[in-house]
């Protein structure tokens, strides 16, 4: 219990200090080149330090990354430069990072279960070539890059029906959406896009058919199932802890595909508003976005970790 | 040392080698053939059909595809041997001695691990991106910095494995230095294949990194110098209506092959050294 609690305490200590060094890397990054974007508002050079006075950008880096944290504790990530001047930027990303958790969680769920259902099919004895097509076409679909997919799908869907509508064989399908307007079919495909894209779903089909594997052939596995006791009572939660392993260093690269994935689908999330906050040069909002998603993908690490340790009890001897 | 026809002799090897040679071949004809994108501009033959002198074609504004496609690989070629030299350096240097001595540098090691993997790679280049104007070698970089845990990771493991086998006591016993050791024994003799495969992955990740900028448009290959990414953001806007799909598939085409190709050298290496 206590070995418990000291690891729970040290990966819990591991968290802050990585928390810490995140921050301070993106302020120091973003104060040690304090140029474009206020070069593009002031024009002479006492302008410039009247504004850098007035932003706080004239202190030493420990004075600024303190004033910063003790923003951030309050939840106050300062206001944005250009993007939506004097806007505080905790308002901006709230409604983005919803729609985006809304692109992001259904692309989870999908890349895990088609990982799964794949995997379950593979298991079946028979059918040697179609495996074998399978696995190749998952393989080559996951090397397309994100930007391509999302193209190809939405040629792929808009083309047929264009030159179909031309000619006058069908009318306007609800989901051919003109600009300006919501389709659920953009959802849909942006979810797949994220979810197959970019190596994510072979990736994931590669390392839970190995683990999945590994676990089969273990020799309690190989056991439990020759005197017929219950298969997935002791599959399921052994193989929970590699998924997770699995899912959480998935969550880093997904939420770096949601910025060409918005993009291409022209979705509002916090993957479009970081884009156009980096081409505008608005430094507040970019560090802030970058800091959030940092910080998530760290904290998903530590419950993963978390997890590990209650799962499983070795884990905890360390 | 290993017999490379053994190599050539898988499939995915062939295929990979063939792409990388051709890259590179393309890469020296780029380097000597100038290529002036806006000389090239010729009205009147805009979108002009297959044919011998225009092999796939011309773009929008009268440029020839085949060529443009050609002179993109100058926007990654070398910013991505500039990321593979860095993640090789750093992830060898960083794995290699936190592998081998462990203790304090182990403990750094995981540190900067942990920080750097937690930024998602794109967002960090983003956030670079908007703050320093750097183009493709800083991106580069940036990207070959962000890859070398995976490296360094794929080498500790390694040289963990290795330091407590009997041969390496031998060698330790016989008065071997510490560094004859670790390079020549464990890293160069058995680490070669992974270390590899690693730095294929990240060319062709450099690659997509850059085609993806470049389609976004705002970094990356900006007009008029060719890239596959923006030859298929000026394509999306035509090929719309079910025209000119040359336009697009050539440099659709041409970004899978090669990123395939990549891999699938990378992975044919791993798996021949680690038999």
């Amino acid at each position: 219990m206590h070995h418990t609690l000291l690891t729970i305490a040290r990966k819990l200590g591991f968290f802050v200090a990585v928390l810490a060094g995140v921050s301070l890397a993106i302020i120091a990054l973003s104060r040690a080149v304090p140029g474009d974007a206020i070069d593009q508002i002031t024009d002479t050079p006492e302008h410039r330090a009247e504004l850098e006075a007035m932003l706080g950008l004239d202190r030493p880096l420990l004075a600024q990354y303190a004033h910063w944290w003790g923003g951030v504790l309050h939840g106050d990530f300062g206001e944005s430069w250009v993007y939506r001047q004097g806007a505080r930027v905790s308002t901006l990303i709230r409604p983005a990072a919803w729609k985006t958790t809304k692109l992001i969680l259904p692309a989870l769920a999908a890349t895990f279960a088609g990982a799964f259902l794949l995997i379950a099919f593979f298991q079946f004895d028979g059918l040697p070539k179609v495996k074998k097509v399978v696995r190749s076409s998952a393989h080559v679909l996951s090397v397309i890059p994100l930007f391509l997919m999302g193209y190809l799908l939405i040629m792929a869907f808009n083309i047929p029906t264009f030159v179909l509508i031309e000619r006058g064989v069908i009318g306007r399908p609800s989901w051919f959406a003109l600009p300006g307007e919501e389709a659920w079919l953009k959802y849909v495909l942006a979810v797949v896009t994220l979810a197959v894209g970019n190596g994510t779903l072979s990736d994931v089909l590669l390392h839970l058919e190995a683990e999945a594997n590994q676990l089969i052939r273990q020799e309690f596995m190989v056991s439990t199932r020759a005197r017929g006791g219950n298969f997935w009572s002791h599959f399921i939660p052994n193989i929970l802890v590699p998924t997770t392993t699995i899912f959480v260093n998935k969550a880093g690269f997904f939420l770096g595909g949601v910025v060409v994935v918005e993009y291409v689908f022209n979705i509002n999330g916090i993957g479009m508003m970081i884009w156009r906050a980096a081409n505008l040069r608005d430094v507040p909002l970019v560090i802030a976005i970058t800091f959030l998603v940092a910080a998530l993908v760290a904290f998903l690490h530590l419950f993963g970790d978390l997890l590990q340790v209650g799962i499983d009890p070795r884990v905890r001897e360390q | 040392m290993w017999n490379l026809l053994t190599l050539l002799r898988r499939p995915k090897a062939a295929f990979g080698i063939a792409v990388l040679v051709s890259l590179t071949l393309i890469r020296i004809y780029a380097a000597i053939w100038p290529y002036d994108p806006v000389a090239d501009v010729d009205v009147a033959r805009i979108f002009a059909p297959m044919s011998l002198e225009h092999p796939l074609g011309t773009d929008q504004v009268g440029r020839d595809i085949l060529l443009r496609i050609l002179h993109s690989t100058k926007a990654f070629y070398f910013p991505g041997l500039a990321a593979c030299a860095l993640a090789a350096v750093g992830g060898i240097v960083g794995g290699g001695l936190s592998g081998y001595y462990g203790g304090v540098f182990a403990g750094a090691f995981r540190y900067l691990t942990a920080l750097i993997t937690a930024f998602p790679r794109f967002i960090l280049i983003l956030l670079v991106c908007s703050i320093v104007d750097g183009g493709m070698y800083l991106i580069a970089a940036l990207t070959g910095v962000v890859y070398f845990p995976q490296v360094a990771e794929t080498v500790y493991r390694k040289v963990i494995y290795f330091r407590s086998t009997e041969f390496i006591e031998a060698a330790k016993v016989h008065g071997l230095s510490d560094g004859r050791i670790l390079f020549y024994h464990i890293l160069w003799y058995n680490c070669l294949p992974p270390i590899l495969k690693h730095l294929l992955y990240l060319f062709g990740y450099v690659i997509l990194i850059e085609t993806s900028l470049s389609y976004l448009g705002g970094f990356g290959v900006q007009e008029p110098l060719p890239s596959w990414g923006n030859m298929l953001a000026q394509a999306k806007d035509y090929v719309l209506q079910g025209e000119h799909l040359m336009f697009a598939f050539g440099p659709a085409a041409a970004i899978l092959i090669t990123i395939l190709g990549l891999l699938s050298l990378g992975d044919a290496i791993n798996e021949w050294g680690t038999r």
